[in-house]
């Protein structure tokens, strides 16, 4: 990691965290800070971490999964649906993953090898797949109750070592694997990317996968938490990812900015400022999605603003274009 | 006798430079009523950058410009429009999703609004009046741009700029996109240009042709004008001595006159077609072997280098590693298999930017820097990073810096360097020393003996025939997306040869 | 692609065109005993087409220029109460004056956003599809508190969202669609940019003013997309949560679909088509039984992506 890198992206996101916390503290009289405020943070932030987690990959190569929170949704549902069907509840967790995985495929086929832009494919995913989600709801037997395999997650002992070791695990992939550095290499430049031989089709699949699989895992601890499954889950979680992702300081266009770090600091932070709103009694849907929407342009404005800064200094080297001088 | 008139176009010591590279040093032209000049010299030779300063396209670093007499510096093509320049350049081109008709009119279409809507019947009817006063065949006026062929998208330009009714006519390599029928109007066409005193400037790599049209050739080489010459009273031969004809310095290059390579085979490619430029090409590269490849701007040589590396998937035909007995079908498979390419748009194409030095050093190199549990080391990285940067003499901050701050020349070491890191077999160089300082360019010659004593195999892609000459051992002429003509090193191997087969 | 000239080959594939959906009604119809071709299920469908054409020649306008703008959505909400409020005050009138105005303010908006910042413009209508629900939220949030309901159109300024209001309004809204795309200076400036800002730079193009002008096209068209949508249905809910992403999916797809016909038909005429040909699938499926909401999304999901794909075919660019 860069010195240089460290200061734009991380900085940033740092003195953000940290003024907001101040600011909610203060507002709170002190609330906010409780131990029991903080666990309830962390709990509320678990599931974005866990699915941007994912999704970290997909950004990091350009692109951007709007499909998550369906993914999330569709998987937990039909998962449900077997496992009450067959009475088993283990059925549960490979059928979800089965359906998270050829979401991912789906939308990284369509990425990578016809070309359509990531954020409509994963955007009619979004449409699509919660159309189905609601059908298939509509003709099963209403909504699942967690059995007790599923109840485990809510379990701190388990969560909590559960959540580290992934988070580890994807730093380690995302910052030091040959996977990792050829997603961020394509984020950086797609075409040098090409030319150097890195096979950017399966990698750009592989990413989608990824996130979709991690959207799956989110489910499971959703799940665990709100005690079955739901018509509304995973509603948002799109968005609550990608600002964690982008309040991190990852720019739009992924690259090497994209890391794990930024993205814990990111979710705690879009979770900072949900949990304090609530605590300050902002909680009207309409003042956390304006927040949500002004906060999202103002960082990404910024982040281009410090590259554009940065850049600046970079020698002008402007050779003739194609084909003679 | 009446007093010689005003030239209509006066150019005193213009200079142009991108980088390092000094495309045009101290030009000065003159351009008379009613002439009609042709622009001649090898790639690089800067002339399509002296259009293109004429044309407002760029912009010039010095020198001074005179347009009847008038101080004459356009910021922009619609200025040269405004002074009555009609332009036909490479850099622009048509809008593909809009009309022919259109096309021709981009820009100015309100002079035929009435109410808001353009009436395009009178546009229509205007641009046929056009093409019928200067003799030029109908074309498809309500077909979007895209759909039509270069012939005609040409065309679309000539009447863009016919259509100002222009004193001055700037046709930039126009000629080779034109069918018969189509050159011999546009030959008419120059001809009453003439007769009404206006003046033309004209590119063509078509020498005979370009010296049966013009009254005049201005030949230029490395940037600088050589001399203006009546058509009428040079012969070929003179013209291609001008083009060429530099000393070759020190020993820049090889020193060697004579080929030199090894028996075994390590690239065979057979009929190797990519749509329309490349055409069934086929050859071997021995070990220890410099193959060069050169040819004009539609050769296809660029494309070739693609070809080779795996990257284009419309290619046919098959690249073939003999020792490995292996078949190259994606990019993957040449970077497991030792082969580099280090493509011509170095910022675009070959290098991230924004990233660090190390990044872009260790790119094609990860399977190497793995560590514990098979993720990547850091330290191996660093190292790996700080090594090249020492062997090549990288001048930087250090390793994680970004590289776009760096020089041209530094750039380029990183360009290659992360590739020589690494046991090749093949590397496949296009225009290596593009927009380098002579430092470096002499840095990378080395390199490359070096590299071909160690028995590798290279193949050179260059636009500069010096370079092609000073380097390779075989060199293979490409026209049209085929091979041409085959030169070994050793006597008449030489620019003037080489640019008898080019034209 | 004008229609002057080539009568054959322009008009004869709307011709077919029109004969094929008067055929397949007459299956469906049989199909389904009657239950198709009834006078309300067809004026339901084509006041459904009516309103989608509006916003996808609003789109047509966004795609030129290379952008996509996902707040579309809930930009129209905000219209349709715009609308809806100054219609109650000063009937039909207000109905239009309040669409188009908050049409023009919030395409102005986003086009600004989009020029200027340089986000990219899908996470930029992301950020203001939030932000314009939370708007639309607030305003519902506030009519409750007064005990009302988000507004209801009063019926008898309604005279736009059904006959003949609404095809008044339509025959307008797609000839000044098919001229300012087609055969103005602005349409052919704003494609010329899309398509190649450098050409369009260097042969004169005032790319600034040009960006703001579209943002105002394009707000005309989807203001009134919404006020018709208001007329139409009287009262429209605040959908939160990206929900108002559905509202775009049937004019999203309706483009895709007029541009896989683009080599055909002219762009800016077959959407009325594209529109009408989605909305029959979507009845189609609700006849069969499938509670709405559910499987005719994901149908138009699969209709974004395949034309979608179909569009891009022959793409060498690199797309993310």
């Amino acid at each position: 990691m860069t010195r240089k890198k460290l200061d734009a992206g991380i900085m940033t996101s740092l003195v953000l965290l940290v003024a907001i916390l101040v600011f909610f503290t203060i507002r709170t009289k002190g609330n906010m800070i409780s131990v029991f405020n903080l666990t309830t943070i962390m709990d509320q932030a678990l599931i974005v971490i866990i699915a941007g987690l994912g999704s970290i990959f997909v950004v990091s190569l350009g692109g951007a999964d709007l499909s998550v929170g369906t993914t999330l949704g569709i998987s937990t549902v039909v998962g449900a649906a077997l496992a009450d069907a067959t009475g088993n509840e283990v059925v549960l967790f490979p059928v979800a993953i089965t359906v998270a995985l050829t979401i991912g495929f789906s939308n990284g086929f369509l990425v990578a090898k016809l070309k359509v832009p990531s954020f409509m494919v994963t955007l009619a995913h979004l449409i699509g797949m919660r159309g189905v989600m609601l059908y298939v709801q509509s003709v099963s037997s209403g909504f699942y109750r967690a059995q007790s395999l599923l109840l485990t997650l809510k379990n701190d002992a388990f969560k909590i070592p559960i959540l580290i070791i992934l988070i580890i695990v994807m730093h380690f992939i995302l910052s030091h694997t040959k996977f990792g550095t050829y997603c961020k290499a394509i984020g950086e430049n797609e075409s040098v990317a090409l030319n150097v031989g890195v096979p950017v089709a399966k990698v750009k699949i592989i990413a989608f996968m990824l996130s979709s699989f991690m959207a799956s895992v989110a489910g499971f601890f959703m799940m665990a938490k709100v005690g079955g499954t739901n018509n509304t889950m995973g509603i948002n979680l799109e968005i609550d990812v990608l600002m964690g992702i982008f309040l991190g300081g990852v720019l739009v266009t992924g690259g090497y900015s994209a890391s794990v770090v930024k993205l814990l600091i990111g979710s705690f932070t879009i979770s900072v400022i949900k949990n304090g709103m609530v605590l300050a009694k902002w909680s009207a849907i309409e003042i956390t999605e304006v927040t949500q929407g002004v906060l999202l342009i103002l960082i990404l404005f910024v982040m281009i603003l410090l590259k554009q800064r940065s850049g600046a200094t970079a020698r002008p080297d402007t050779l003739p274009k194609d084909p003679t001088v | 006798m009446t007093a010689a008139r005003e030239p209509v176009l006066h150019i005193e010591k213009l200079c142009k430079s991108f980088g390092p590279t000094k495309a045009n040093t101290d030009i000065d032209f003159e351009l008379d009523r009613g002439e009609i000049r042709g622009l001649v010299g090898e790639n690089g030779s800067g002339k399509s950058t002296l259009l293109s300063q004429i044309a407002g396209v760029i912009a010039s670093d010095r020198g001074t410009m005179y347009l009847n007499g008038e101080i004459y510096a356009p910021q922009s093509p619609l200025d040269a429009y405004a002074r009555k320049i009609g332009i036909v350049v490479q850099e622009l081109g048509v809008i593909g999703t809009l009309s022919a008709g259109v096309n021709v009119f981009i820009g100015r279409t309100d002079a035929f609004t009435r109410a808001g809507i353009v009436d395009k019947k009178k546009m229509n009817a205007e641009i046929r009046e056009i093409a019928r006063k200067w003799g030029l065949a109908d074309i498809p006026l309500n077909k979007p741009a895209k759909s039509l062929n270069v012939e005609s998208r040409k065309q679309i330009e000539l009447l863009r700029a016919l259509a100002i009714d222009p004193q001055i006519l700037i046709l930039d390599e126009i000629t080779q996109a034109l069918s018969y029928d189509n050159r011999k109007r546009l030959h008419d066409l120059i001809l009453t240009f003439k007769e009404m005193g206006r003046s033309v400037l004209i590119i063509s790599h078509d020498l005979e042709e370009i010296a049966e049209i013009t009254d005049t050739l201005t030949v230029l080489r490395d940037g600088r004008v050589v001399d203006t010459v009546r058509s009428d009273k040079v012969t070929m031969n003179d013209l291609k001595r001008m083009m060429v004809g530099r000393e070759i310095e020190g020993d820049y290059y090889r020193t060697d006159a004579a080929p030199s390579r090894e028996d075994r085979i390590v690239l065979s490619v057979r009929d190797l077609t990519v749509r329309k430029e490349v055409r069934s090409m086929s050859f071997d590269l021995h070990a220890g072997e410099i193959l060069g490849f050169c040819g004009l701007s539609d050769s296809g040589i660029h494309m070739l280098g693609k070809a080779l590396y795996g990257l284009e998937e419309d290619a046919r035909g098959a690249v073939l590693l003999p020792e490995k007995g292996v078949r190259i079908k994606s990019s993957k498979m040449a970077l497991e298999n030792n082969i580099a390419y280090v493509p011509k748009e170095r910022d675009g194409e070959g290098l991230m930017i924004n990233a660090e030095i190390r990044d872009n050093f260790c790119l094609p190199s990860l399977d190497g820097m793995k560590g514990k549990f098979g993720l990547l080391s850091a330290k191996k990285l660093n190292d790996a990073a700080n090594k090249a940067k020492d062997a090549f003499a990288v001048r930087c901050r250090d390793i994680f810096q970004e590289v776009g701050g760096l020089s041209g020349g530094n750039k380029q070491k990183i360009n290659l360097g992360r590739w020589i890191a690494k046991d090749l077999s093949v590397l496949i160089l296009d225009c290596p020393t593009r927009g380098v300082d002579v430092g470096v360019k002499s840095y990378i010659y080395r390199l490359m003996r070096d590299l071909k004593a160690k028995g590798l195999g290279i193949i050179l892609i260059s636009d500069e025939l010096l370079e092609i000459i000073g380097m390779a051992d075989r060199v293979f002429v490409v026209k049209y997306g085929e091979i041409a003509q085959e030169l070994v090193r050793g006597t008449g191997f030489s620019e003037e040869a080489i640019i008898e087969v080019m034209l | 692609m004008s229609l002057a000239g080539g009568f054959k080959k322009n008009v004869l594939p709307f011709v077919l065109l029109i004969l094929a959906i008067i055929v397949f009604a007459v299956v469906v119809n049989v199909i389904f005993e009657g239950k198709f071709l009834t006078a309300t299920n067809i004026n339901a469908l084509c006041i459904s087409a009516i309103i989608a054409s509006f916003s996808a020649w609003g789109y047509c306008f966004i795609f030129a220029l290379n952008y996509m703008d996902l707040s579309v959505g809930a930009a129209i909400t905000l219209i349709i109460y715009a609308s809806g409020e100054l219609g109650n005050l000063i009937g039909p009138a207000g109905v239009v004056i309040g669409g188009i105005a908050a049409g023009v303010i919030l395409m102005t908006i986003n086009f600004n956003i989009f020029a200027w910042s340089k986000i990219p413009s899908w996470v930029a209508g992301l950020g203001m599809c939030l932000v314009y629900e939370a708007a639309a939220a607030k305003y519902a949030d506030i009519m409750q508190q007064n005990g009302k309901y988000v507004v209801l159109l009063k019926e008898e300024y309604s005279i736009f969202g059904h006959a003949p209001g609404a095809y008044i309004v339509f025959a307008v809204g797609l000839t000044a669609a098919y001229i300012l795309y087609n055969r103005s200076s602005l349409g052919i400036n704003v494609r010329s940019i899309g398509n190649n800002p450098a050409i369009a730079k260097a042969m004169g193009i005032r790319i600034p003013s040009t960006l703001i002008i579209t943002g105002l096209v394009c707000g005309i068209f989807i203001g009134c997309a919404g006020f018709m949508k208001e007329s139409y249905m009287l009262r429209v809910y605040a959908m939160t949560g990206l929900s108002s992403l559905s509202i775009i999916f049937p004019p999203l797809a309706t483009v895709l679909l007029a541009q896989v016909f683009e080599r055909w038909m002219n762009l800016i005429i077959s959407i009325p088509f594209c529109a009408l040909l989605i909305y029959i699938i979507y009845n189609v499926l609700s006849i069969i039984g499938v509670p709405s909401g559910t499987l005719q999304e994901a149908v138009l999901g699969l209709c974004v992506l395949v034309f979608g794909v179909i569009a891009q075919k022959g793409t060498r660019e690199v797309v993310k």
